[in-house]
């Protein structure tokens, strides 16, 4: 009997180190609300090789560059509005061109690129989650059945994006067109898919940037955040600069 | 092994020591006689072992510069077989990670893509080792001084995590060599259940890299302390 107990309190004491030492791990995702955002960015290595287009460009003149005004809140449930925080968005953009020696025209026709933003606010609900895993929606991810020892947790993300692209500008112009007098007159209603445009009127898009975070809901905080941001997507893009 | 969680990791600790336990068998000696009521207990110098240990891993060489703020348990899991009071043979999983909060930086991917926000990088082992024992001196059932060495194979894992939306990952299986010290004891007068503890450092022969680090022969010292069941 005694023996018995003996094994008995050592696995009680094992146990009881477990838990100690599983208190001392890593929080999981679900506990916190993260406020940090991240600036991802991308420039078309085909666009920028050696700095040539820009040094072409600069033998012509000053590059100029249209900052579209409008930035619009796509929230995937109701219709796309214009951002209240427009204007910051867009100075923002604005003072970085600069900065980068572009002159800024307020007309788009005279532009060599034009600065487009979009704010995306998108909720997913009812989304399951493995904790201290990277897998949402586990059951189909590895079995695709229904295994009741998994942990899963059925969570809300809601994530906060605004997406910046330079636009070059005559590319854009001669998809405008194409849209206008080919696309529209044979499908009208329609919208064109990336694989419907041919090669010569796709739109070039040298460089584009994603500021992405956890959506708060409450506007100011998240647009706050946006802009906050925004000057780190051309900080760490230095190959925007024009060579003059 | 990322469908293992680690609570999935602690409930195997509970199952694989209680298992253990309760196939412990000592050979017991009844003596006859006049002293009828005495027993006296052989503890075999043969036979299986099951240890398991809890730790904290400890970055050195190339990993202290990656993730070395806040180590993080450390699992052990060994199957051994003692071919004498002294000699001992195992097999062995590790499981070990550690972690840093690096704070804001920025990442180049290449000349034209760049990330940038709150930085965490993240470590995490997978060892399988097999290994042998030497108890240096039988001072008491309480007290076995042992040195020891291991050799196998470890997939180690290096995560970069920004803001928690970009994740970059380099994984790599390297061989590697645990040298270790430790002391152990009987616990039961069966001898059958004892305590472990044990100082090793693993060394990693080669390299891994992820995207903002490319890491050369990484090692790490770890310490735990458990329980080891002597059975069959």
């Amino acid at each position: 009997m005694k023996k018995t107990l003996r094994k008995s309190s050592l696995v009680l004491l094992l146990v009881a180190s477990v838990v100690l030492f599983s208190s001392c791990m890593k929080k999981s995702l679900i506990d916190s609300y993260d406020k940090t955002y991240a600036v991802h960015t991308t420039g078309s290595s085909d666009f920028f090789v050696a700095g040539g287009q820009f040094d072409q460009m600069v033998a012509q003149g000053k590059i100029k560059v249209y900052v579209n005004p409008d930035v619009y809140v796509v929230t995937g449930q109701d219709n796309a509005v214009i951002s209240s925080y427009s204007k910051s968005f867009t100075d923002e953009i604005a003072k970085a061109m600069k900065n980068y020696g572009y002159e800024i025209v307020d007309k788009e026709d005279d532009a060599d690129f034009v600065m487009n933003a979009l704010n995306l606010k998108l909720v997913y609900s009812m989304v399951s989650w493995l904790p201290d895993t990277p897998y949402l929606d586990p059951y189909l991810v590895f079995w695709g059945g229904y295994y009741p020892w998994l942990p899963v947790y059925t969570i809300t993300f809601a994530s906060n994006i605004l997406c910046v692209e330079m636009i070059e500008a005559t590319s854009l112009r001669k998809y405008r067109d194409w849209y206008k007098n080919v696309w529209l007159p044979s499908n009208p209603g329609k919208t064109p898919g990336k694989a419907h445009v041919p090669a010569e009127y796709k739109i070039t898009i040298p460089w584009q940037a994603n500021i992405i975070g956890e959506l708060e809901d409450k506007n100011s905080n998240d647009n706050t955040r946006l802009i906050m941001n925004l000057p780190s997507a051309f900080v760490q893009s230095p190959y925007l600069e024009v060579n003059r | 092994m990322k469908m293992i969680s680690k609570k999935h990791i602690l409930t195997l600790v509970v199952v694989v020591c209680t298992v253990m336990g309760m196939a412990a068998q000592p050979v017991m000696v009844e003596r006859q006689g006049r002293a009828e009521h005495i027993k006296s207990y052989y503890a075999p110098e043969k036979g299986f072992t099951a240890d398991v240990t809890l730790g904290y891993a400890l970055a050195l060489n190339g990993i202290s510069n990656y993730a070395s703020q806040v180590p993080t348990p450390s699992f052990e899991l060994g199957l051994g077989y003692s071919f004498s009071k002294k000699w001992k043979a195992f097999f062995m999983l590790q499981t070990a990670s550690m972690m840093e909060d690096k704070g804001y930086d920025r990442i180049k991917i290449s000349e034209y893509e760049a990330v940038s926000g709150e930085k965490v990088h993240d470590v995490g082992v997978v060892n399988l080792m097999i290994g042998g024992e030497f108890c240096v001196k039988d001072f008491s059932q309480y007290l076995k001084p042992y040195v020891g060495l291991a050799v196998g194979m470890g997939s180690v894992k290096l995560s970069t995590e920004v803001s928690d939306q970009y994740v970059f990952e380099g994984k790599k299986w390297l061989p590697l060599v645990v040298p270790r010290i430790g002391l152990r004891g009987y616990l039961t007068r069966d001898q059958t259940v004892g305590y472990n503890f044990t100082v090793a450092y693993t060394q990693y022969l080669g390299d891994v890299e992820t995207v903002d680090i490319s890491m050369s022969m990484p090692s790490f010292l770890r310490i735990g302390a458990g329980v080891f069941v002597k059975f069959m």
